[in-house]
């Protein structure tokens, strides 16, 4: 028996939030991993290697098109089974947080760098549905749900 | 004359108001801006999108950064430099939220970042970095970034409470 091994299901947007959870490769790199993201340049070129599910960027202010992309995320989760769930932001991750929820896997929710304030809707949504809430800095610990500190990630 | 790199991240938002206010510094120095989004051109090489790999390259050559208030403020620090930092702004159309706002005010007090708040001051923040940035670097020391084993070992030990195991 070796380490354990988990499928895990990264959910990224375009920008810094991708940064993130890149620098979590150590981590990762060990498990089997699947990622949704956001089409963009950087996506494209930072996950060449890796095997994603393109998404479009979602807001949690647009009720209609969220659903949709609830629905879509459930038939992915049922699809890949992963043991867990990881996002830094944005907007897509919410749709797949929602869907996390209703099947019962857990999902990290993991605060990017610069939030050093109150967050953004998608944030304060997946925080909430969030099994674990990763921050980079311990003043955030009192402010954020089921807060765990990880450090700062570059 | 300066080597500057100038930087506004990947992200959808435009930025127009930092793009559009380099155009002084590029009659004085030799600067590489990266783009993203932003409808205006300025008038030296620039790119919209840079790879991840040739940014950091671009990065570790460069004399001074000047970027958005994202993440890139912590990677130039690292890098042993202090950026000049704009936050972009919401009611600008810059950003969906103000929190590169919130997160520079908290900088520029407690990091080794220059802020500019007011674009046509960039120039004059550019020809007080190097007398700055020696004293920010010795004053305000970044904290280490976590190690890969104490986020491997954070993660591990979080799934193995919350997640089903799948041994192979």
């Amino acid at each position: 028996m070796g380490n354990p091994r988990y499928r895990v299901l990264l959910v990224s947007s375009s920008g810094g939030v991708l940064l993130d959870l890149l620098a979590l490769k150590p981590w990762w790199s060990r498990h089997r991993v699947s990622w949704i993201a956001v089409s963009a340049p950087d996506t494209a070129t930072l996950l060449k290697e890796q095997r994603v599910r393109w998404e479009q960027e979602q807001s949690a202010r647009r009720p209609l098109p969220m659903l949709a992309a609830v629905v879509r995320a459930l038939r992915i989760l049922r699809a890949e089974h992963p043991d867990v769930i990881v996002s830094a932001g944005s907007g897509v991750a919410v749709g797949v947080f929602i869907a996390a929820r209703l099947l019962g896997i857990p999902a990290l929710w993991l605060e990017t760098f610069n939030i050093v304030g109150r967050p953004g809707i998608a944030s304060r949504v997946c925080g909430k549905l969030a099994a674990a809430v990763l921050v980079q800095r311990p003043s955030l610990l009192a402010s954020r749900p089921r807060a765990v500190l990880l450090g700062e990630l570059y | 004359m300066a080597r500057i790199v100038v930087t506004v991240g990947m992200g959808p938002w435009p930025f127009d108001r930092l793009i559009g206010a380099i155009a002084p510094i590029c009659a004085d120095h030799e600067v590489f801006a990266q783009t993203g989004t932003a409808s205006v051109r300025p008038p030296c090489p620039h790119r919209a999108f840079v790879p991840f790999s040739q940014l950091q390259e671009r990065i570790g050559a460069a004399d001074l950064v000047i970027t958005h208030a994202g993440n890139t403020v912590r990677l130039v620090q690292r890098a042993n430099k202090v950026p000049i930092a704009v936050a972009r702004q919401a009611g600008l159309g810059e950003m969906g939220n103000d929190h590169q706002v919130c997160y520079l005010r908290m900088e520029e007090v407690s990091g080794p970042v220059i802020a500019v708040w007011d674009v046509a001051r960039l120039p004059e923040a550019v020809a007080v970095h190097g007398t700055q940035q020696a004293r920010l670097l010795h004053e305000r020391p970044v904290a280490p970034a976590a190690t890969p084993g104490h986020i491997i070992e954070t993660l591990d030990s979080l799934c193995a409470r919350l997640a089903r195991s799948h041994d192979h």
